[in-house]
């Protein structure tokens, strides 16, 4: 498997930038739980998966586990940039009734 | 080995402490021996004798000592033919052997080491820089000894683990895996490592004419994902036993996940009861089920249309099932992405596409075993998480 890695930049004072890099899978959970880290319902999340090329369900988990941390129904998680395949993905499991993909 | 060297040193010599080095002294002149007794015995080892190299043979599986000062030319056998011996005899475990010789010519030095001794010291010798060459050989023999320790408790974990891995998957098998998956109205296959990575499989029947079936896959890998199925099964076999609703089931089987996993971790899976003549579904998170018919070459999908079981809270939950009415010569096809994911060596993978070839082969009596061969041919190297479970349901046998 090639290589994959989180990055994580504040775009705003209420709003995180977290980018996975490569293939979002369960090798990158450690980096994106840090990711997560400070997360509340006042702070806004931007997923960039635009250099993501693919994901499995325990991508799906951590997304669902930055819900939790940003509290749950009130977080606002904004899943931006996805190409075919995780678009794909992400439809299947209808995640579009828990984000917001774009 | 330590435990043996222990009681050999108690019983043998004069009770020597046992955390005390033994050493083994081979040379045919006793003036020597002597000489290296003192010494030894003043920088505290424990010492034996051999006066010849048969002697020191005998002598080093007796007291299996840490290290052995061996004389080059000695009667009845030489250093050399001693070494060889030893070291033959003594197989894997680290035999130090320091050369103590008066010969000083490069062969016979090079010869030395070639027969396997870990240094040498020729006569006449200087008794601060013997006692540090033993010093430092004795070290590398402790460092060797405990990687030796390290390795064998490692061996030992990993066997322990292994055991309760294979016990544990017993026992999960036997709660998750039964039912009536061998009735003639299914083929089905779940790779071995699915077993245990939360892919699930389960089939009853309802009644006379119907069957009910749960396939599932739980979010990630191994042990936490596979907790999960044993309620999920649980409540599959009693409601529907009880004959409850299959939006019942669904509802259920959400609820409980809903309260005991973890944010990260749910359940996509895809619930059925099956008849002759309908299919009742409600497929959360699992790729399209496939429905063929005999006289049609077009393929009905029916696509995931709900969040993953474990996710919402119950007040949230759409337990909305579609009814589907079959053909004659109709068949469901249900599996997990393990399927179209299975990647070859450069990273592509099956697909859709050519799971749905496999489908649209006319007379295969049983599409899975065609589909698993198909996946294995395209796969050629299988990696070591393949999970993959599929099913064929075939109403017209029920």
């Amino acid at each position: 498997m090639n290589s994959a890695s989180v990055t994580c930049r504040q775009a705003a004072a209420d709003c995180t930038v977290i980018s996975i890099h490569g293939s979002f899978a369960f090798s990158v959970y450690r980096q994106f739980r840090r990711a997560c880290e400070g997360a509340s319902a006042q702070h806004r999340f931007v997923v960039d998966l635009a250099d993501a090329d693919y994901m499995d369900s325990s991508a799906l988990g951590m997304l669902l586990f930055l819900r939790e941390q940003a509290g749950g129904e009130a977080a606002r998680i904004e899943i931006a940039n996805c190409n075919s395949v995780v678009r794909r993905i992400l439809s299947i499991a209808n995640f579009d009734k828990l984000f917001s993909i774009r | 080995m330590n435990a043996g060297l222990t009681v050999v040193a108690r019983t043998d010599a004069a009770h020597p402490d046992a955390d005390r080095e033994t050493i083994l002294i081979v040379d045919d002149d006793a003036t020597n021996r002597l000489v290296l007794r003192g010494l030894l015995k003043q920088a505290g080892y424990h010492v034996f004798e051999a006066r010849d190299g048969a002697e020191a043979v005998e002598s080093y599986f007796q007291y299996q000592p840490q290290a052995v000062l061996m004389d080059v030319m000695m009667p009845v056998m030489d250093g050399y033919e001693a070494t060889r011996v030893i070291k033959e005899t003594a197989g894997s475990s680290y035999v130090p052997i320091i050369f103590v010789t008066a010969l000083m010519d490069e062969r016979s030095l090079a010869r030395c080491v070639d027969i396997g001794g870990v240094d040498f010291i020729t006569k006449p010798y200087n008794k601060t820089i013997l006692a540090l060459r033993l010093e430092a050989v004795l070290r590398m023999r402790r460092l060797y000894a405990q990687l030796q320790a390290h390795a064998q408790t490692i061996k030992q974990h990993n066997e322990y683990m292994q055991q309760e891995q294979e016990t544990a998957e017993r026992i999960f098998t036997n709660m998750v895996h039964r039912g009536h998956l061998q009735d003639a109205c299914f083929n089905y296959r779940v790779s071995p490592a699915a077993i245990f990575n939360g892919d699930l499989l389960l089939a009853m029947r309802m009644d006379e004419d119907s069957y009910r079936v749960l396939i599932g896959d739980f979010t990630g890998h191994g042990l936490p994902a596979a907790v999960g199925a044993i309620p999920v099964a649980e409540t599959f076999y009693a409601m529907t036993a009880k004959r409850k609703p299959l939006r019942e089931l669904a509802r259920e089987i959400n609820c409980k996940l809903k309260s005991i996993l973890p944010p990260e971790i749910f359940l996509s899976m895809c619930v059925m009861n099956v008849s002759h003549t309908q299919l009742e579904i409600w497929n959360a998170g699992m790729p399209d089920v496939l429905i063929t018919s005999e006289n049609s070459p077009s393929m009905q999908r029916v696509a995931s249309q709900h969040l993953p079981a474990g996710i919402l809270p119950d007040a949230q939950f759409s337990a909305q099932t579609l009814r589907i009415e079959l053909s004659a010569g109709a068949r469901i096809y249900a599996y997990s992405d393990g399927v179209t994911e299975a990647m070859n060596a450069t990273h592509d993978l099956f697909g859709e596409a050519r799971l749905l070839q496999c489908l649209c082969q006319e007379s295969v009596a049983d599409y899975v075993e065609c589909t698993w061969r198909a996946v294995a041919e395209f796969v050629q190297t299988p990696r070591e998480h393949d999970d993959m479970s599929m099913i064929e349901i075939i109403p017209a046998r029920i």
